[in-house]
């Protein structure tokens, strides 16, 4: 087996134990919560006959150890069981609502890595000058400011007294894609806020580095200009080490999406851990804790594998036995 | 003995020195986390007022001599609840990252110690795990095993900042165990568990130092985001969180009441990651870029 493969496989069996981890932490999430959790779902008023029979479907009077079978082959069968609260399939809960939080977390993530390395190149490429000194601020205003009092001061500055933008709510880009266009702008721009600055931060620190080694300063003695000095030697190398910071803000935009949804009422996958929290819907959070789990692993996954092709030291020194 | 006490000193002094060297925005920094120190420590006795006294016949007044902020809708004087609230947040937020520190700190030990062990793997693979959710996730899923209060919620939060600790102790130690000095410690036969425990551990602690300053600022502000939704800090207990989502709907009428607690965070958050950064800067420059 050569490098490559090795430290692939041993990326996915990573990714495969910390996905069982998961299942197992949100299996434990209802089993271990204090007080009734089933009566917290069916409302204090059912009687104890209809709490005994919602326990009994959900399997809880069996051992612990076949509720774990049931609860790891109902997940493999792809099916998340079913809301108490809601009422409905958690299946089919899920699938209303990821597109809508994937179409305000894919673009700010678009835009969080492009402008990043935009900024944090520019800010290396001319330091000390005015826009790195006016982008340092920039980084460090955007770790400062709670996202949630900006949206409300955006919200009430831009929607309601100058009406430049609609305030709450969020249209589907398959009804009316201008409409989405316009509900979507504040959201994403406050998502991609924090792994914006984030990216660049890192871009920026990596590129000084980089600049500062030797192989440059060979270029520089053979002549090579400037630029291609910059763009095409420094920055490629200054990129790798980005990648891991790329993968640590997917939780991050997750993260983002919760507080950004609730503050516009979008109804997405955040403004939905937030609910199913506030109704005590344990298995709503229990499938979410592990939906968003596998998620963010398989991003990660995906960074890990390209990150080994394009540096070989990576899989040299981390792929092992 | 007074030999080494002042060489001892000077370390410290010169140390100050190379922190506030930095710059003025260090300084001010420093100065603005003070204010706010001093300001929550003596907060009863600067204002005469009860932070959650209602008294309705002052509601929503104007930013005067008697209320230098004006009061909120309740009549409250704005001013006693943002000192109030610099208490509440800074009291939880700094035991939050302390308990996550010590708990922290031990388990990137015993990663980094017996490394190869199963005991390693579990660690590891746990950051791992808490680390594909986001912190809010995991401090409101802690909160609710743990209940609301202030001591659930100092208990919440620090659970989501174990891992930043585990993996900077870890990577810290493993790169200090091929150090000459831990060689040399070998060679004269001093035991592992005293080389890791002792030596490392006292080499490691500039980096979680760093590493605790840039917690604090995100502290503060999951503290202030989790109050703001309406599950940190409860009501009528004065936070800026709370005071955000009951002062925007008469941010038009009298706007100081949602601007003052939310500059309030943003300084206090900017301050300790200026001050994060220059820690790092003075105590540990090879950090940069990995904290």
């Amino acid at each position: 087996m050569n490098s490559l493969t090795r430290y692939i496989l041993k990326r996915i069996l990573i990714a495969f134990f910390i996905i069982v981890l998961a299942g197992v932490f949100a299996f434990c999430v209802i089993r271990f919560v204090p007080g009734d959790p089933v009566r917290a779902m069916i409302g204090s008023d059912a009687d104890e006959a209809a709490v005994e029979a919602a326990r009994r479907s959900l399997n809880l009077d069996k051992p612990l150890f076949t509720q774990m079978q049931l609860w790891f082959g109902n997940i493999l069968n792809g099916n998340l069981g079913r809301s108490l609260v809601l009422n409905d399939s958690i299946n089919r809960i899920f699938a209303a609502r990821i597109p809508t939080t994937l179409s305000l977390s894919i673009p700010a993530f678009t835009i969080a890595i492009v402008f990043g390395i935009f900024f944090g190149t520019i800010c290396a490429t001319h330091r000390g000058s005015l826009i790195d000194q006016v982008l340092t601020v920039y980084i460090a205003g955007t770790n400062g400011v709670p996202i949630f009092w900006l949206a409300i001061l955006l919200m009430n500055l831009l929607g309601t007294k100058l009406g430049w933008l609609p305030v709450i709510g969020y249209v589907k880009p398959s009804e009316d894609l201008w409409q989405w266009f316009l509900h979507a702008i504040m959201p994403v721009a406050l998502i991609s806020l924090q792994p914006l600055a984030a990216v660049a931060r890192q871009v920026r620190t990596n590129m000084l580095e980089v600049i500062s080694q030797d192989y440059i300063r060979t270029a520089r003695a053979y002549g090579v200009s400037e630029t291609r000095i910059k763009y095409e030697y420094a920055l490629r190398n200054a990129l790798i080490p980005v990648i891991t910071v790329v993968g640590l803000q997917v939780p991050t935009i997750i993260g983002g999406s919760m507080l950004i949804e609730v503050c516009f009422s979008i109804a997405g996958m955040g403004r939905l851990i937030m609910t199913s929290v506030s109704n005590t819907d344990y298995l709503v959070i229990q499938a979410l804790v592990l939906f968003i789990s596998v998620v963010v692993v398989l991003c990660n996954l995906l960074l890990d594998i390209v990150y080994g092709l394009i540096d070989p030291r990576i899989r040299l020194s981390s792929g092992g036995k | 003995m007074t030999g080494k006490k002042t060489r001892e000193q000077s370390a410290a002094v010169q140390f100050i020195r190379r922190f506030f060297s930095r710059g003025i925005i260090v300084k001010a920094a420093t100065a603005i986390v003070l204010l706010f120190l001093v300001g929550m420590i003596l907060g009863p006795v600067l204002t005469p007022y009860d932070p959650n006294a209602i008294n309705l016949r002052e509601f929503l007044s104007e930013p005067s001599w008697k209320h230098w902020l004006g009061t909120d809708v309740q009549g409250r004087d704005v001013m006693t609840r943002i000192l109030y609230g610099a208490r509440v947040s800074l009291v939880a937020c700094f035991f939050a990252c302390l308990g996550s520190a010590v708990v922290g700190i031990a388990l990137g030990l015993i990663a980094a110690y017996w490394q190869g062990s199963i005991w390693e793997t579990l660690i590891m693979r746990y950051v791992d795990f808490q680390m594909s959710l986001p912190a809010m996730l995991i401090t409101i899923i802690a909160g609710l095993f743990l209940g609301y209060g202030l001591v659930a919620l100092i208990i919440a939060m620090g659970i989501g900042y174990i891992p930043s600790y585990i993996r900077l102790i870890y990577s810290v130690v493993i790169q200090l165990k091929e150090s000459d000095y831990v060689v040399a410690l070998r060679l004269a036969n001093v035991k592992s568990i005293q080389i890791v425990f002792k030596h490392l551990l006292l080499n490691s602690i500039p980096s979680a130092i760093v590493m605790f300053a840039m917690n604090l600022g995100k502290a503060v502000m999951l503290e202030s985001t989790l109050s703001f939704l309406g599950i940190g800090i409860q009501a009528p207990q004065a936070s800026w969180g709370t005071m955000v989502s009951d002062g925007y709907e008469y941010i038009f009428r009298r706007p100081v009441l949602c601007l003052a607690p939310g500059i309030c965070i943003t300084l206090l958050v900017i301050s300790f990651n200026i001050i994060g950064d220059s820690l790092r800067d003075t105590l540990d420059p090879r950090l940069r870029g990995r904290i």
